[in-house]
């Protein structure tokens, strides 16, 4: 069964005056329950999308479908979606059940079923014993949940979130990560985040689209993204990696030869088409280091141990090849099964074939 | 923690900024202020219950001046006079300012600009050419003078006070706010009731006390505007004072006093209690 889509954006551009181009002609879809995460640096336009989907802004082009219907021309208020703000904009002037019962009275429920929804709203988010609390007498964490909370129960189609966790301390950051997911498939609606934090957004998200300057460069699962990055930014925005710059030379039926300058070609899974000039990347945990050459069928630099940098459970080895550096991270195991290095130690440092991955430009 | 005067040694204490009340040279300084301020009320009030012609000298206690300005038909005119224009004043000075102050702080519209600065225009040319200027301007419209142009002029020079201090309380809302009731699903009508003007509500009220304050004492423009008939309290006691300062004066201003003391505190009351709710987060 093919899962519907909860949100179809088309082409969507958002331009500020003449020079600002927030959002670049976007053209993603985003699925019913899906777990959707916006990343991207700051300024990247992605609170500019969010509030697009929102209704707060217009769109310069493009349409906007939410649940199949064209958003053209509605209002916030007549959206099928809801947002849990950045500030959180808990009404300062509400008890904590106020605030949760606004958005039903607006809708004219009745007074038990208001009652019965807002209770449910608070157990969910496990903040039934501040009911009676007012906004100030709250802390950060549990302001988010208030706001979490009072969007919910709305029952919205789409949850939109922007930057959920930026308020929170790291500890907090991190539990209410995991609460949010837990949230989200007992609730089932579509969740759409906002971050700038790729840790985040790989480990809460079902799809990730990163963006760069306005522009989606590419949208997939976490570990597709980790794995095969299709281009620089992704690979470096996502996690480190290591890259050198590399040349296509003509495929075969196996795939592309690529050539490293000065480290010597290998052989590509892929069939690279685009163009001659290539970037080659390679994880840090997939690279081991050693002061024997290795054997095999691996791909192998000789180098100088640069710097090393301890980091409880691996340690980060930089290794200086030719100018380059390479960064492996190993694990750190007191049994010793890796050879412990100093600085300026001659090694070797390689990896797997299937390990490279072939960037764009 | 390291604090600069961490590095002091010997008597000289570390002091919190707030602390420094707590210094004697500072608490003289306070007091002779206060008294400096506060001793010709404090004069005033007490003579009017002296039991004398002239305000020399203290010669026992008696009510008899007041019940003599409780008598005193032209007096009570005036204090009537005055509170109806300052109540009449307060009251639409408060909507529009609020609505000036609003406009202000949250849209960006085409002449802003002008607008800002001609709203604050009252606040700042001298009263006198103001009171000239609308005594000119009733002239040429052929509005006979009265309390009507008096009311209508206070509402005029009261409005930017009103103004600047619902803008400053505006300023310090989150717009997010709003954007989530709309999200919620409000309407911009509901949104206002609900969400905006609570939050406003504290500098709505000190907005309003201002100009019940300032409309109450105003001497020149009401001097200006006003016409036979209309006089208000500070120019009846201005009128009543040529001749000579009289116990009565006293204790009319002493009544006036303590009128404006309760609609003040009856004021700061409600406005601890709508501010009290949010403060700072
Ligand atoms: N009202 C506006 N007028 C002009 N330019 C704007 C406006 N709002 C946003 N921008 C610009 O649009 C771009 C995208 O802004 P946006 O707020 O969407 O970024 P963001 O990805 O959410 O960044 P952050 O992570 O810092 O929140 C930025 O360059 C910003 O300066
Ligand atoms: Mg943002």
């Amino acid at each position: 069964m093919t899962q519907s889509i909860a949100i179809k954006i088309d082409g969507v551009s958002k331009r500020y005056g003449r020079n600002v181009l927030a959002v670049d002609h976007a053209k993603f879809d985003i699925k019913e329950g899906e777990f959707f995460t916006l990343l991207g640096p700051s300024g990247c336009g992605k609170t500019t999308l969010m509030r697009m989907i929102a209704g707060f802004e217009t769109l310069t082009e493009g349409t906007i479908e939410i649940c199949g219907q064209d958003m053209h021309g509605v209002p916030p208020n007549k959206r099928p979606v809801n947002m849990v703000f950045q500030s959180y904009a808990v009404f300062p002037h509400m008890t904590v059940a106020e605030n949760l019962a606004y958005g039903l009275q607006i809708d004219k429920l009745g007074k038990s079923e208001i009652e019965k929804r807002v209770k449910d709203g608070l157990e969910m988010v496990r903040m039934s014993q501040f009911s009676d609390r007012r906004p100030n007498q709250l802390s950060g964490g549990q302001r988010q949940r208030v706001a979490l909370a009072r969007a919910l129960i709305k029952r919205p189609k789409v949850l939109l979130l922007d930057e959920p966790m930026s308020a929170l301390d790291a500890k907090l950051r991190e539990e209410m990560q995991v609460e949010l997911v837990t949230l989200q498939h007992e609730v089932g609606i579509t969740f759409v985040v906002v971050t700038h934090d790729q840790q985040e957004a790989l480990s809460m998200s079902d799809r990730v689209a990163v963006i760069e300057g306005g522009v989606v460069r590419q949208i997939a699962t976490p570990s597709e993204l980790y794995e095969h990055p299709k281009s620089k930014f992704v690979a470096d925005f996502i996690g480190k990696m290591t890259t050198f710059p590399g040349k296509h030379r003509g495929d075969t039926n196996a795939g592309s030869k690529i050539e490293i300058p000065h480290f010597g070609e290998f052989q590509c899974r892929e069939i690279v088409t685009d163009s001659p000039d290539l970037v080659v990347g390679i994880r840090p945990e997939k690279i081991e280091v050693r002061r024997r050459e290795p054997e095999g069928d691996v791909i192998k630099m000789r180098g100088k141990v640069k710097n090393i940098m301890y980091c409880g459970g691996e340690n980060h080895v930089y290794v200086d090849v030719d100018g380059h550096e390479i960064v492996a991270y190993l694990q750190n195991e007191t049994r010793g099964f890796h050879e412990k290095f100093q600085v300026g130690d001659d090694v070797w440092s390689y990896w797997e074939l299937n390990d490279v991955v072939v960037l764009d430009h | 923690m390291r604090t600069f005067s961490s590095k002091r040694i010997g008597k000289s204490k570390v002091i919190e900024p707030l602390a420094y009340t707590k210094r004697s040279v500072i608490k003289l300084v306070i007091f002779v202020n206060l008294l400096f301020l506060y001793l010709p009320l404090l004069v005033l009030i007490a003579f009017s219950f002296n039991d004398s012609k002239r305000n020399i000298v203290w010669r026992g206690f008696t009510f008899k001046y007041y019940e003599k300005t409780l008598k005193n038909d032209q007096l009570m005119e005036a204090l009537t006079n005055s509170l109806q224009v300052a109540l009449l004043a307060t009251f639409f000075a408060t909507i529009l300012g609020t609505m000036l102050g609003l406009a202000l702080q949250r849209f960006r519209f085409p002449g802003k600009g002008p607008v800002d600065a001609w709203a604050h225009m009252p606040i700042m040319i001298p009263e006198v050419c103001m009171g000239v200027s609308l005594l000119a301007f009733f002239a040429l419209v052929k509005i006979p003078l009265g309390l009507f142009t008096i009311t209508a002029s206070h509402i005029a020079f009261c409005i930017p006070f009103v103004a600047i201090v619902v803008r400053a309380r505006a300023a310090t809302i989150d717009p997010a706010m709003e954007e989530a009731s709309y999200d919620l699903g409000a309407s911009r009508i509901m949104t206002f009731w609900r969400i905006t003007l609570p939050q406003l509500a504290p500098g709505i009220i000190a907005g309003a006390l201002l100009a019940f304050t300032v409309s109450l004492d105003d001497f020149v423009i009401t001097f200006f505007t006003g016409g036979p008939g209309s006089t208000t309290f500070p120019i009846q006691v201005y009128s009543m004072i040529k001749f000579s300062v009289t116990p009565e004066i006293n204790a009319a201003s002493t009544m006036l006093i303590v009128l404006t003391s309760i609609v003040i505190a009856v004021g700061l009351v409600l406005h601890a209690k709508t501010s009290e709710k949010d403060s700072e987060l």
